[in-house]
């Protein structure tokens, strides 16, 4: 035992570690490449401020971004998570419309109450989560291409819904408060749910030991499983989770345009990824729930300034392709090697 | 050595360093052509380092030098290291385990085509068969590389290192290369080496086995936290002068616990009658504070026992822990009825990467002190500093990335995760397993300070000197059964060789 100390002693050699001063540890995390997002949000806006300061810097801009980002950012997160156990759930923005359609089309033909519609709109969802929770968890099969099939049936339902139409509901009204209202009179309602939303999963995630497996499930299935974690009950777990917010997020965008049709909620889909992908490098390394924020807010903000500087519509597709394009190149190769 | 000749490989001042901690000083060596020049040093000692650095995965300073065969190596470019003859097999292989050998080793090289520019596979095929051969080994080259022994993979790792041009090899770095190898093909490999040096390629060989150092040889340079302590003739060396260089003193060889178990006691783990794709049909019981090793080939079944018991790999059978029955593939019930693994492959079977020290020590058990509305990361953190003192893990805090870790330290966090559930049984897959002869020691003392608590062991490995050392019992299998049993003072290298052999011998003539 004595040549263990003796063997111990020699390698105790503790050299100060290589940081300088508080000051420049103060610098550095500032200008941290993880916050990066936020000061291109900041800069963002003070350019579109500059040069359109009677357009951009008003409440009416604030609530447009924050009232769109909403939803987007619902869909992003439940993107998001199932990514982080290593999940790539596609077919949210499809389930979304389902649940859009869905909700509209009981209200219109059976004008229920909105506790009621709120049942349906989160049942539908976690239905359609759970028929990608038992393909991949029970039979294994590729999440990606589940979910993406699983959206097509989603997008199909929906579409026998809406049979072509625009539908057009009578919708109770503490649902239309619920979807249209607003927190302080600016922040609409739809927007302080992603804010609470993303403060749970940030709680799951980083504080509780739930989070610490779904984490670990992700990064190293095989290590994770040989450490007592039930890595297919994960999966499953996050696959209905993801299919409840979207779920979540058709009723959200019933109650805030109060109209449906199938072709709604899909154009949502490469925004939300693009978030997340982007997000993935935001504050944290890898997907994150405040990351994904940041990111929604960005592409938000971006979309909305460049609308305003006269781009077609054709430009903010173009710019989320851009930015999920970069934001893969720089972040998600990772990510995606590990789920593909 | 004959100085007339050209070194193969010449460095000169190399130094490197992680994070303000120096892992490599002013280090020099040289390999001679033809010549095999051992690389030995404790954990973290800087071998790996160093190896990373010829490879040209590390940056280093303007000082440092590299010549090969004469010719200046511009250090930090792995394609300028390939080009002029630097090879390298590392620890872990680095093989595409779902692709055939053919493309693994065409991987390193090329595939040869044909006229129009397609891939022409009957040439491939045979050129790999061939080149295999050459180097000794027989393997079909269509079998994907995850469905081959440790010994065939590290055929198939040496074939695409060295390629079909041979001749341009200068120098070949063996890191670890008998560290998963059963022992009775190390002659094979060392057979292979010979062959090698005598076309005049020289060999860098790094191993935590001196005893193979020390036969395979020329010349034995030991490092010791970066430095270079010596460079001596392997003939001059013995492997007690070794470890003194290395660790600075002798270590106490006394290693085994020698009582003998009261085998009245109830058994705390009876496994019976497992099957599993290796196995045939294994019975065994191990009691309170028992080492139970299991040796054995590669292919006998060794490698199945812990994947088999705590639910790693499918299995048929029982297994009860304390009266509980197991049900397989369930490693969070083999957990709660009080079973612990530290597998073979840590870093692919244990450890999360790029996860701190402290969030791989206390992943297997985080509802124990932390639970609550919120991870109590303070305490977490408190608890584990105490398991790193302890188990004396070289690391700069719990808060380390557990890459920036030596294997060996890698390996005493899997064992601090587990001892921190306070198994009743525990099951320690090739425990030491490119593990440094400190570390080694502090492994083996951890296993008897917890066996005499009444933690029973369960010991696989390939090694029989540590089954020696450890174990109270050792049950030797072959082709999936158990063919001998040894206890106590019976336990000895030459009693489990022999019974791993010898069966294997007899039913090679059915």
């Amino acid at each position: 035992m004595t040549t263990l100390d003796a063997s111990g002693a020699v390698v105790e050699m503790p050299e100060p570690r290589g940081i300088g001063s508080k000051s420049l540890n103060v610098l550095s995390i500032v200008f941290n490449k993880r916050f990066v997002g936020l000061w291109l949000l900041v800069v963002l806006s003070i350019v579109f401020s500059l040069s359109e300061p009677t357009l951009f810097p008003t409440k009416l801009t604030v609530e447009a971004i924050l009232g769109n980002e909403a939803v987007i950012g619902l869909l992003a997160l439940g993107v998001m998570f199932p990514l982080i156990a290593g999940i790539f759930d596609l077919g949210i923005a499809w389930v979304a419309g389902l649940s859009l359609c869905l909700v509209a089309k009981m209200s219109l033909q059976h004008h229920f109450s909105f506790p009621i519609l709120i049942l349906i709109a989160l049942g539908v969802g976690a239905a359609m989560g759970s028929v990608s929770a038992l393909l991949v968890g029970k039979w294994k099969v590729n999440s990606l291409v589940t979910t993406l099939g699983v959206g097509s049936l989603a997008l199909g339902i929906a579409e026998w819904l809406a049979a072509g139409f625009s539908l057009t509901p009578q919708l109770p009204s503490t649902m239309i408060t619920f979807g249209q209202g607003h927190l302080f009179g600016i922040i609409p309602n739809p927007f302080v749910y992603l804010l609470v939303v993303t403060a749970l999963m940030y709680y799951v995630l980083e504080h509780t030991a739930l989070g610490r497996r779904i984490r670990a499930a992700g990064i190293n299935q095989e290590a994770a499983r040989l450490a007592g974690i039930r890595v297919r009950r994960i999966e499953v777990g996050v696959l209905i989770l993801s299919g409840i917010m979207s779920g979540f997020a058709g009723l959200v965008l019933a109650a805030q345009v109060g109209s449906a049709n199938s072709s709604t909620a899909p154009a949502y889909l490469l925004p939300a990824i693009s978030a997340v992908f982007l997000g993935a490098m935001q504050l944290k390394d890898g997907p994150n729930p405040w990351g994904t924020i940041v990111a929604v807010l960005l592409l938000g903000t971006g979309v909305e300034g460049l609308e305003l500087w006269g781009a077609s519509t054709w430009v903010s597709d173009f710019f989320n392709g851009v930015v999920l394009l970069i934001s893969v190149t720089i972040a998600g190769r990772g990510l995606l090697a590990r789920i593909t | 050595m004959t100085e007339t000749l050209v070194a193969a490989l010449e460095v000169e001042s190399v130094s490197k360093s992680f994070g303000g901690r120096r892992v490599l000083s002013d280090f020099s060596m040289d390999i001679q052509p033809g010549e095999v020049h051992a690389l030995v040093g404790h954990n973290g000692s800087g071998k790996s380092t160093f190896v990373k650095v010829m490879a040209g995965f590390h940056e280093t300073g303007p000082e440092a030098k590299a010549a090969v065969s004469g010719q200046t190596l511009a250090l930090g470019d792995p394609l300028e290291a390939q080009r002029l003859g630097l090879r390298f097999v590392f620890q872990d292989l680095g093989l595409f385990h779902g692709m055939s050998v053919v493309d693994n080793v065409a991987l390193g090289s090329d595939y040869p085509r044909d006229v129009t520019g397609r891939i022409d596979w009957r040439k491939a095929r045979s050129e790999t068969k061939k080149l295999l051969q050459s180097l000794g080994y027989n393997i079909d080259v269509n079998s994907r590389v995850e469905k081959l022994s440790m010994v065939g993979r590290t055929g198939v790792a040496l074939a695409r290192a060295l390629g079909t041009s041979t001749d341009e090899t200068r120098v070949l770095v063996l890191d670890e290369p008998t560290a998963a190898l059963p022992s009775r093909s190390v002659e094979d490999l060392f057979a292979m080496i010979r062959r090698l040096t005598s076309r005049g390629i020289g060999i860098l060989y790094i191993s935590h086995r001196l005893d193979e150092v020390l036969s395979i040889s020329d010349r034995v340079t030991v490092l010791r936290d970066g430095k270079k302590i010596v460079t001596r003739n392997a003939a001059d060396l013995t492997e007690s002068s070794l470890i003194e260089h290395m660790i600075g003193s002798t270590l106490d060889e006394s290693a085994r616990a020698s009582s003998e178990r009261d085998q009245s006691v109830e058994p705390i783990l009876i496994a019976d009658d497992l099957h599993t794709k290796e196995l045939r049909g294994v019975s065994f019981e191990v009691r309170a504070g028992e080492v139970l090793g299991f040796a054995g080939i590669e292919g006998s079944g060794r490698g199945e026992i812990a994947g088999a018991l705590f639910g790693g790999i499918e299995r048929t059978g029982t297994v009860t822990v304390d009266g509980q029955v197991v049900p397989p593939r369930r490693t969070d019930r083999s957990i709660t009825a009080g079973m612990g693994l530290v597998p073979a492959d840590r870093s692919r079977l244990g450890l999360v990467r790029g996860w701190s020290v402290q969030e791989n020590l206390t992943l297997p058990l985080l509802r124990s002190s932390f639970r609550g509305w919120f991870l109590n990361k303070r305490s977490e953190k408190k608890e584990c500093e105490i398991w790193i003192e302890q188990l004396d893990i070289k690391t700069n805090g719990a808060g380390d990335p557990i890459g920036s870790l030596s294997g060996g330290n890698q390996q005493k966090v899997m064992l601090a995760r587990w001892l921190r559930a306070e198994p009743h049984v525990m099951i320690l897959d090739e425990p030491t397993q490119g593990v440094d002869v400190g570390s080694i020691a502090r492994i083996y003392s951890v296993v008897r300070d917890a066996a005499a608590a009444g933690t029973a062991f369960i010991v696989c490995s390939s090694d029989e000197d540590e089954l020696v050392a450890v174990c109270d019992r050792v049950i030797i299998l072959n082709r999936g059964r158990i063919s001998q049993i040894v206890s106590g003072d019976d336990i000895n290298v030459e009693t489990i060789e022999r019974a791993s052999l010898q069966s294997l011998a007899m039913e090679g003539t059915s």
